[in-house]
């Protein structure tokens, strides 16, 4: 109930101006209201890379409310049929497509683009997937099968809280925290330069970096192998100084979105939206959904610098993040340890730089990442095993999924060395009453 | 050491050395975990032969553990293996010919280097020309070796006619074959 009210109240702010008015950015959508794929939009409302280049879509004024409508991660390959095969065969090419850019009248380089955080809900098809892909994922060297969870988005809200539910995982349901996985603006030419040569620099460290990929790249026209910036239009999945692939759950509506402008115009795009996620979304994947997301923007003119060009985000409402704290909850603690010769995957790159140092320990230093680990996978140990607080164990891959969307990974401590602490919390409210 | 040669082929180890714009190795590391035998899930019963195929090449090579796939269309499996996201598809022979030309559908991505590994029914078991030898013959060889009743009974047609040209690793092991039967 506390949701629903939350959302009037800020709908009711975000029209207040009578002379702000409501942009719509729409997706063409397909059989069931599901979008067409990003590069088929006859509306040209979709792109898959970060150019400063790429053709605005709409415009909007400080102060304008904007609706987003937005597709999956994934450019909805994945329905309530799709099985392991569907995931094996992903194209990862695709990823994010985003809706925009919009055009805001009066930003200029230099500016900081607010966007507050009005609603967020599902598409027409009320339906979500979790998935773990072969090659992506924190755990990608332990979990090398391909699996999927498929999300059946409430639809009549219950005392006001609408919940996901899924035949793959029975018991457990989880409250929509809708946010957008990936919010951004785009980058300047200096940022695309800058961002591409030290990506390139790891890269070359064998660190794990998608380079800009021309096939399957939207605007074709810019970004593809015949565009004439394919190989500066960069990939979505990192986070940047303009923001993007963030993934902060805590981006729920009431919260303010501070960008810094690169270009004129700033070009917000918004995709990636998720139903709910656990911080780390250990899986790759939250429970993606295509959405229809709203927001107000708002200009702070010449305080770009101020923020030393880097996003952030805050709220001034009351209790915004409140929905998002465990009532009942079970955590785990994990410490930088492993067994001897292992060498998690996104580690790899320091071990291979530095002649295979970390290998043959089983302890290694001031580690928040391996420590992360040793969390997770200690939560799902106890979700697969006997006292499982799950209605009924959950295998290991099941596990893991529900980390994705419903654990949170929060450091602890940095500072008793060498073993700082990173804890796991699971909601016990996302299981149903038996 | 034979066998771990050509597992090692047929695991992808050839899709990090790809040219270009291959991303990460690591990507791949984890990816080729399975060799995908991919097709579209726009044709009813496509995706049960390509699950066919990729049970005979498990049989043959269990190191592989090959799995079938489906993407969205035939466009979407030749992009997966131009992007070096896959390595084997399986596409109706007539659009693995269009690929090749790069027109009808297949237009906007030009001419595609495909080349036969296999015939199944009505379908082409198709890689790139980059595509190992050892791993086309390895492929070939699962096929041509397997058992049952399914779309790979009838050994005599998996080496065509096809109307795309055949990888050289497969025409090795056919030629041999043939050699081998009439030696």
């Amino acid at each position: 109930m506390k949701s629903v009210l939350l959302t009037a109240a800020l709908v009711a702010a975000a029209t207040a101006p009578s002379f702000a008015k409501t942009v719509r950015i729409p997706v063409t959508r397909g059989a069931g209201g599901v979008p067409i794929p990003c590069a088929e939009d006859p509306l040209g409302t979709c792109h898959n890379r970060w150019h400063p280049d790429i053709p605005e879509v709409a415009q909007a004024s400080a102060g304008d409310t904007v609706i987003f409508e937005t597709r999956d991660a994934f450019d909805n390959p994945f329905n309530r049929s799709s099985t392991r095969a569907t995931v094996a065969g992903a194209n990862l090419n695709l990823i994010h497509p985003l809706t925009g850019p919009l055009h805001v009248r009066g930003a200029r380089r230099g500016d900081v683009l607010a966007v507050t955080m009005i609603d967020v809900g599902p598409g027409p098809d009320n339906f979500g997937y979790t998935v773990a892909v072969p090659g992506f994922g924190f755990l990608r060297d332990v979990f090398t099968d391909p699996a999927i969870v498929h999300w059946e988005l409430g639809a009549p809200p219950i005392n006001g809280t609408r919940y996901a539910t899924s035949r793959d995982l029975p018991g457990v349901r989880l409250p929509l925290h809708g946010f957008a996985g990936t919010i951004g603006v785009e980058l300047g030419l200096p940022e695309i330069e800058a961002a591409f040569a030290r990506e390139e620099e790891l890269r070359a460290k064998q660190g794990f970096v998608l380079p800009p990929e021309p096939t399957d790249a939207v605007p074709a026209r810019l970004c593809g192998p015949m565009g004439r910036e394919k190989d500066r239009c960069l990939r979505t999945i990192p986070p940047r100084e303009n923001g993007g692939n963030t993934d902060v759950k805590q981006m729920v509506k009431g919260t303010t979105l501070l960008f810094p402008c690169f270009i004129d115009g700033c070009g917000l795009s918004i995709g990636d939206v998720h139903w709910a996620q656990g911080d780390g979304e250990v899986s790759g994947t939250a429970i993606e959904m295509n959405a229809v997301v709203t927001v107000k923007v708002d200009v702070r003119k010449h305080q770009a610098a101020a923020f030393g060009n880097w996003p952030r985000f805050e709220s001034t409402v009351a209790g915004v993040l409140k929905d998002l704290d465990p009532e009942h909850f079970v955590a785990t603690m994990g410490i930088p340890v492993k067994p001897a010769g292992v060498v998690m995957a996104p580690e790899l790159w320091i071990d291979v730089n530095s002649n295979h140092l970390l290998r043959p320990l089983r302890n290694e230093s001031e580690d928040v990442t391996l420590a992360a680990r040793d969390a997770l996978l200690k939560m799902i140990a106890l979700l697969s095993g006997p006292t499982s607080p799950a209605p009924r164990p959950l295998t290991a891959e099941q596990a893991y999924l529900l980390c994705s969307v419903a654990c949170d990974l929060h450091i602890s401590n940095l500072v008793d060395v060498p073993n700082y602490v990173v804890s796991n919390f699971l909601q016990l409210d996302v299981f149903e009453e038996p | 050491m034979m066998r771990r040669f050509v597992t090692l082929s047929l695991l992808g180890v050839a899709g990090a050395l790809l040219p270009g714009h291959s991303p990460y190795r690591q990507w791949y590391a984890y990816r080729a975990t399975h060799l995908v035998v991919v097709t579209d899930e726009i044709r009813p019963g496509a995706l049960t032969v390509a699950a066919a195929v990729a049970s005979a090449i498990a049989a043959r090579w269990p190191e592989t553990k090959a799995v079938p796939a489906a993407a969205r269309s035939p466009v979407e499996v030749v992009k997966l293996l131009t992007s070096g996201q896959l390595q084997v598809g399986l596409l109706p022979a007539a659009e693995a010919l269009e690929a090749l030309e790069g027109r009808g559908r297949f237009a906007d991505g030009g001419k595609v280097a495909l080349r036969a590994v296999a015939v199944v029914g009505g379908d082409l078991l198709v890689v790139l020309e980059s595509c190992a030898r050892e791993r086309a013959h390895a492929i070939a060889q699962a096929l041509a070796e397997s058992r049952g009743d399914g779309p790979l009974a009838k050994k005599s047609l998996l080496r065509g006619p096809a109307p795309i040209p055949f990888h050289p690793g497969a025409l090795d092991y056919y030629q041999g074959a043939t050699m081998r039967k009439g030696g």
